[in-house]
């Protein structure tokens, strides 16, 4: 490598890392690296080929694909450096220790790193599901990945386990390509998915959705010859004995969550949150190495590619500020979830600028005020018909709502 | 006949829950409530007298740096139709180089909506 000092480095070339190098070079940064492992830039989106994506960030509704090019051009036309089939091995708080094929063993040296490396499927060894261990196991994403990349059909007969957006697309995509699905299980009481997803994937194609449901038993040998499924105690999630039914399947798909990706982020001393699983950040995105910025789904698990978008490019534009000297660290307000709130994102504020607060529902709730308390007083409130912890909320604060309070606290209340 | 309808609005995230009111067969709306865009209340006007869906799939390719390429309605066709067009898909192969926003099929199943790549992929 040569001694060139990059003004940012990005960790990922999917939708955080995209907008975090737009928003970067927007900013003034002149020298940006991507280093992404995969074969090409885009990440998850190259394989989400159904609709949905772009009506916040464009005002209309782009696949997948379509959504990563216009980023890729902007990309591109801004002058962003890349490197693709590249592995990160290493973080460092000015520097990104690399290994290809062409350059080998590398290190790039830059003012600050933002971390977009985003997440990746809970498996089966990770929701202990029991049985037999034949072929025909797949997480959703590895099988969307097969039949809309790689031309491959991965079965004829599909049981779905989890309700979450990538496995009722993935409903939707087997059904359409000839498969039949005969249910999607969801431990949960409620979809883990968007609404809307329920609706034209499920519903659409009348594919049956089994609420406190889940899987007991992975049945077969070579292939998966079937699955048992048993309802759940909704209070304990514990399967109901009784209730048992075998479903005769080759191939079941899981959709059981997705973990932030954060194994570099732990090995270099990033602070990692514990409900999020992903980097605690204030509002610029910013770790607690002031160096270190981070965005996407590596910090929390976004319904959207859009809300990713606009993270990153506001971290991308905040660590372009750090190279360039222009941000500077002060005392921080921490965000505390309350009532039926699971986390907030961020979880530190700097009280000089105004920031908005990501947050998602613990549990689904009707008709709701939704109340923000700097300390003790009440700095804002609205009602909402419906929360669920599958869409997320934001509010906005601003630096004269929050000024000299100890804590920032969301609270979702009945009305 | 009137009839009352409840959809569930599938044009953005926040899922509105729509009431439509009228004559489905005949194609005629008393009302409609609950929509908050104007997205939302064409999508329920549609909804009621003739659903419409995006289908996106993806199609074969030969000489292509690819197996396939994706592709998409250009806009929303009836929803009867998705399967009769994943029959037509099937068929479909795609030679070379195709750029995003290329046109697969011109007047797809004869609904007027082009059948257009999503994706890019080069000659080999």
């Amino acid at each position: 490598m040569s001694n060139k000092i990059y003004d940012v480095i990005i960790v990922g070339g999917g939708p955080a890392g995209l907008a975090a190098a737009v928003g970067a070079k927007k900013a003034g940064a002149k020298d940006v690296l991507i280093v992404e492992r995969d074969i090409s830039l885009g990440g998850i989106l190259e394989q989400c080929i159904h609709p949905g994506f772009g009506l916040k960030t464009f005002g209309e509704e782009l696949t997948g694909p379509e959504y990563a090019r216009r980023y890729i051009k902007e990309v591109l036309d801004l002058g962003v450096e890349y490197k693709l089939e590249t592995m990160v091995l290493e973080v460092g708080d000015h520097s990104v220790t690399g290994i290809n094929s062409k350059d080998g063993l590398f290190i790039a040296e830059g003012k600050s790193i933002v971390l977009c490396m985003g997440c990746r499927e809970r498996t089966r060894g990770a929701i202990m599901t029991p049985g037999t261990r034949p072929a025909g196991v797949y997480t959703a994403g590895a099988a969307q990945r097969l039949v809309n990349r790689q031309n491959m059909m991965v079965g004829k007969k599909v049981v779905i386990l989890g309700s979450g957006d990538i496995g009722m697309i993935m409903a939707r995509r087997m059904t359409l390509e000839g498969a039949k699905v005969l249910a999607v299980a969801e431990l949960m009481d409620y979809t883990a998915g968007l609404t809307r997803n329920r609706v034209q994937c499920l519903e659409d194609f009348d594919i049956p959705l089994l609420l406190s449901h889940t899987v007991v038993e992975i049945k077969g040998n070579k292939r998966v010859e079937g699955v048992v499924i048993a309802e759940v105690d909704p209070a304990t999630k514990k399967p109901i004995e009784g209730t048992e039914k075998l479903y005769e399947c080759d191939t079941l798909l899981l959709s059981c969550g997705l973990i932030p990706e954060n194994e570099l982020s732990k090995a270099s001393g990033i602070k990692l949150n514990r409900i999020t699983s992903g980097p605690e950040v204030n509002q610029f995105m910013q770790t607690n190495k002031p160096s270190v910025f981070a965005s996407g789904n590596v910090v929390h698990v976004n319904d959207l590619a859009d809300n990713v978008s606009e993270e990153s490019e506001r971290a991308g534009k905040y660590a372009a500020l750090y190279a360039a000297g222009k941000l500077t660290a002060g005392a921080e307000i921490p965000t505390v979830p309350g009532t039926n709130v699971r986390y907030i994102c961020p979880q530190r504020v700097c009280p000089t600028e105004p920031a908005t607060l990501f947050f998602r529902a613990a549990a689904p709730q009707k008709n709701v005020t939704v109340k923000v308390l700097a300390g003790e007083k009440e700095i804002f409130s609205k009602k909402l018909i419906k929360i669920n912890p599958g869409e997320m909320e934001k509010v906005e604060v601003k630096p004269e709502q929050i000024a000299g309070a100890t804590q920032i606290t969301i609270n979702v209340i009945a009305n | 006949m009137t009839t009352e309808k409840k959809i569930i609005c599938i044009i953005c995230p926040q899922g509105c829950n729509i009431t439509v009111k009228g004559d489905a067969e005949k194609g005629t709306i008393d009302s409609i409530e609950g929509y908050t865009c104007k997205r939302g209340l064409a999508y329920a006007e549609n909804e009621f007298t003739h659903p419409l869906r995006i289908l996106t799939s993806s199609v074969k390719t030969e000489g292509s740096s690819a197996p396939l390429v994706p592709v998409r309605t250009r806009t929303a066709i009836p929803k009867e139709l998705l399967f009769k067009g994943m029959d037509e898909i099937r068929n479909i192969t795609v030679k070379g180089k195709v750029t995003c926003g290329d046109v697969i099929v011109a007047n797809f199943l004869g609904t007027g909506v082009d059948l257009i790549a999503t994706g890019s992929v080069e000659a080999i």
